[in-house]
């Protein structure tokens, strides 16, 4: 998993609940790299989960909320840092629309051996959109967080459900219905 | 504890920043490698445009080169016809430069105002992506006219739409001119060819002409009580003349062979009486010569056949004639056999043989050329042209046949044909024979008045001395134009006309006289004719000739003609019952009298009537119009025959009519028809002549 997504989540950590947090996490947690993570590096995925576990345990709040919590956090950071692949979209749904033909192939350029979601699209009508969420990482709510975060970019508003595919939360449906 | 962990964070993040320094590090020589490797592509890449470019170049100046040397004329046109290129050699072609094209209408600057639709029409297809190629005349700068073999095709952008058109053209201006020249040689060559055949029919006629005086002026001089001695160079002086005729007509017979001016004449006649008659002949040749002259007939060979009788006639003559001539001693011959027989045909061997000189094997293969004669060394022995035998080869073939020799040098040759001939098994109708007059008794002659029209002097003398031996008064007249003066001045009970004369020739005269009024209107006209070739006997007929007379000719011919056309004939017989076989005037006599009695102008009119009329109608019938046709003319034409007293050919009119069945006979009709169109020929001049003596008063 990309060094960033580490540092991101220290970051959020530290902000919401200063560093005496993010000392107890690094230290308590049996982490391979030691807690040592650079934005440019590359750590086992595994890292983060037991990160987010232990944040959850410590600060007594649900998983799904923490993932939520930080898909947010990672758009307002992916807005600042890559702001050239929003100017080109017209709308949110635009956007999510490109996320994986246009940003996922884009960031494999960068990152030959980055994980990336798998995003599939589908349109009903256009106040609709479906988006099929299916990774191993089981991080849909981590999704929903990147959602809302865009439709709050794009200044818009729609009801966004989700809808588990597979028990084990490997693949979400994402209805975004414009309001 | 703050501290600590202040601590911790401090080496969390020193050592952070070395991992990011070493990846840092890591990622700057991997993107040095990368540019190395990519400056590398940059290069490689560069160098393979380069030559890329080079080999474009090359190409396109190949391909530039080849065009140009093609001598094809190149152009672009848009889709409005505006030139928007023209390529160098184009512009040689047509003499512009470039810059005085661009932007003009090539219709405009090119083409004649009638042939733009032309072009319009070829640039519309263009447009629809179709290619063409077409011949066109174009107006080069210097204001000539070339010819071009314009190829035009479109031109597509990158987007395949099209934008114009280009069009290669090739000068073909020399290939117009040089079937402008052929077309012109060609016509030249068929004039000189028209000039040939007329040269032909003239030497014909200036040949026989003076040769016709010769050969009857030493008839003449045997009247005039020559001594023994003068008696044997009268015999030099007519043999000679007589070789020369037949030289001159083997001549004439090749001419008419290669020119195609033979036509088949099919007629019955007795085929062992004609090989017997030749045997005959030959006998009497070789006379006092130690030579036997045989005739092997196959006795399957019996009755009648149709076929050329004259051309047949011939072929046995030249081959006899041949075999005579090289056998000074032993035996010539003729067998004819029949090899097969299927129901009206046969197919017969003539065998021509000879004990003679025999033909080497190296001569064989030549002696059926024209102008070739073998055994040069016995030249004076053996004079002749050396067409005979290429003469009968030709009319052999011409009458469906074939011909081949065997030969051995001192032991003799034998000349074999194959000829189909078809077999006469129907009965065969009485004909009533053309009356032939000899021993003629001048006294019968005292009230015949002739018109001698000749231009030629020794003819006339030759015709004046025969007519005063005679006792027949007769005027002369040199030309056309005597002929309509004499004409016009008295009746005459025949007129001899020849045919090439100065001032007016006998066609004319002969027009002139039947067409106007004057004592003569119904004077039967005898062509006098050097050249009988069959287009100038069918014109005399067509300007109302009733006969022709072939030069040269013989005292005893001229007096059958004579004899056809002599009035003091006692034309109608009187006697109650008619005369089944007359001698003479081949009328139905007691017929005539039965339908018209004494009623001379009844008579006049019909007999008028069936000359202008039933004459062309009867002349016109050909089995070419067709069974059904020809039956219906037959029937039209029937009545009037008996109208006129020839009731023989009213029979024979109907039989022909029973014959017209069905198209299968159609061989067997055409013979038929055509032996009566002769009988009819020949019996023509008696009804002019009986009408000529109903309408003296």
């Amino acid at each position: 998993m990309k060094g960033i997504v580490f540092t991101e989540l220290l970051e959020m950590v530290e902000d919401k609940f200063g560093y005496e947090m993010v000392d107890t996490l690094l230290t308590e947690t049996d982490l391979p790299s030691g807690g040592i993570y650079t934005s440019i590096g590359t750590y086992d995925h595994a890292e983060i989960a037991a990160l987010i576990v232990k944040m959850s345990e410590k600060s007594n709040i649900p998983v799904p909320d923490l993932l939520y919590a930080f898909g947010r956090h990672m758009f307002a950071v992916f807005t600042k840092g890559y702001a050239h692949f929003f100017e080109k979209a017209a709308d949110a749904f635009d956007f999510l629309r490109s996320i994986h033909n246009y940003i996922h192939v884009e960031v494999r350029k960068l990152y030959p051996d980055a994980q990336l979601p798998h995003f599939a699209i589908n349109e009903p009508d256009s106040q609709t959109l479906v988006m099929v969420y299916s990774s191993d990482r089981k991080m849909a709510m981590l999704a929903k967080g990147l959602i809302d975060g865009c439709l709050e970019h794009f200044g818009e508003e729609a009801e966004v459900t989700m809808q588990s595919l597979t028990e084990d939360g490997s693949q979400v449906a994402f209805n975004i219905k414009k309001k | 504890m703050e501290l600590e962990i202040l601590n911790r964070r401090l080496q969390r993040e020193r050592q952070a920043r070395l991992q990011a320094e070493a990846i840092m590090e890591k990622k700057s020589s991997e993107l040095f490698e990368a540019n190395e490797r990519l400056r590398e592509w940059n290069e490689k890449l560069e160098h393979q445009i380069k030559e890329r470019a080079i080999q474009l170049r090359e190409s396109e100046r190949k391909y530039r080169g080849i065009i140009e040397n093609m001598e094809l004329g190149l152009m672009e046109v848009d889709n409005d016809d505006v030139i928007r290129r023209v390529y160098d050699h184009f512009c040689e072609m047509v003499g512009y430069e470039e810059s005085e094209l661009l932007g003009k209408r090539a219709s405009d600057v090119f083409l004649d105002e009638k042939l733009r639709a032309f072009l319009l029409e070829q640039n519309g297809l263009r447009k629809e992506g179709q290619t063409g190629v077409y011949e066109l005349p174009i107006r080069i700068k210097d204001g000539s006219i070339i010819w071009v073999l314009v190829s035009g095709a479109p031109i597509h952008n990158l987007e395949g739409e099209v934008t114009g058109s280009i069009g290669i053209h090739y000068d073909i201006s020399d290939k117009k001119q040089l079937i402008e020249d052929l077309n012109k040689a060609k016509h030249m060559a068929e004039e000189a060819q028209v000039a040939e055949k007329q040269f032909l029919a003239n030497m014909s006629h200036e040949i026989r002409t003076p040769l016709n005086a010769i050969i009857g002026m030493a008839h003449l001089l045997y009247d005039t009580q020559p001594t023994t001695e003068q008696k044997e160079y009268m015999d030099v002086l007519k043999n000679s003349a007589n070789f020369l005729h037949s030289l001159i007509s083997d001549i004439l017979d090749m001419s008419k062979i290669e020119a195609g001016q033979i036509d088949l004449v099919m007629s019955e006649f007795d085929l062992a009486g004609m090989i017997r008659t030749h045997q005959k002949a030959f006998e009497l040749r070789v006379e006092g010569r130690p030579i036997e002259v045989e005739a092997l007939i196959d006795a399957r060979i019996e009755g009648i056949f149709i076929g050329d009788e004259l051309l047949i006639n011939q072929v046995l003559n030249n081959l006899l004639g041949n075999a005579e001539k090289f056998t000074s001693a032993g035996i010539i011959g003729v067998s004819v056999k029949q090899l097969q027989k299927l129901s009206d045909d046969s197919i017969l061997q003539f065998q021509i043989y000879d004990t003679g000189v025999g033909i080497s094997e190296e001569d064989l293969a030549l002696i059926f050329n024209k102008f070739k004669q073998v055994n040069l060394r016995d030249r004076h022995k053996t004079q002749g042209t050396g067409l005979g035998l290429a003469i009968a080869k030709q009319l052999i073939e011409l009458m469906g046949g074939e011909i081949s020799v065997q030969s051995q040098q001192n032991e003799g040759t034998t000349f074999t044909f194959i000829l189909p001939l078809k077999r006469q098994h129907a009965p065969k109708t009485a004909s009533p024979k053309q009356p032939t007059i000899t021993n003629l008794k001048p006294a019968s002659w005292h009230n015949m008045t002739i018109l001698v029209v000749e231009d030629n002097v020794m003819n006339r003398k030759y015709l004046g001395t025969l007519l005063d031996k005679w006792e027949i008064p007769f005027d002369t007249a040199h030309n056309g134009k005597e002929a309509v003066h004499w004409a016009n001045q008295k009746p005459y009970s025949l007129i001899l006309m020849d045919i090439q004369m100065p001032i007016m020739d006998g066609y004319e005269a002969t027009l002139n006289i039947r067409n106007t009024h004057n004592p003569n209107q119904h004077t039967p006209i005898v062509a006098l004719t050097a050249s009988a070739t069959n287009s100038q006997k069918s014109q005399a007929l067509e300007v109302g000739m009733n006969n022709f007379l072939s030069k040269p000719f013989t005292p005893s011919q001229l007096q059958d003609i004579l004899a056809l056309y002599r009035p003091d004939e006692p034309l109608i017989s009187i006697a109650p019952r008619p005369d089944p076989t007359p001698t003479s005037i081949p009328l139905d006599h007691a017929h005539l009298l039965e339908m018209y009695g004494d009623d001379k102008p009844y008579l006049t009119e019909m007999f008028s009537m069936f000359l202008t009329d039933t004459v062309p109608e009867v002349e016109a019938l050909t089995v070419t119009m067709g069974v059904t046709a020809l039956k219906k003319a037959l029937h039209k034409v029937k009545p009037t025959f008996g109208m006129v007293g020839l009731t023989d050919l009213q029979a024979e009119v109907a039989q022909l009519e029973g014959i017209c069945q069905n198209e299968a006979e159609n061989e067997y009709l055409s013979g038929s028809l055509d032996t009566f169109l002769q009988r009819f020929r020949q019996r023509v001049p008696f009804i002019h002549e009986y009408l000529r003596q109903q309408s003296v008063p």
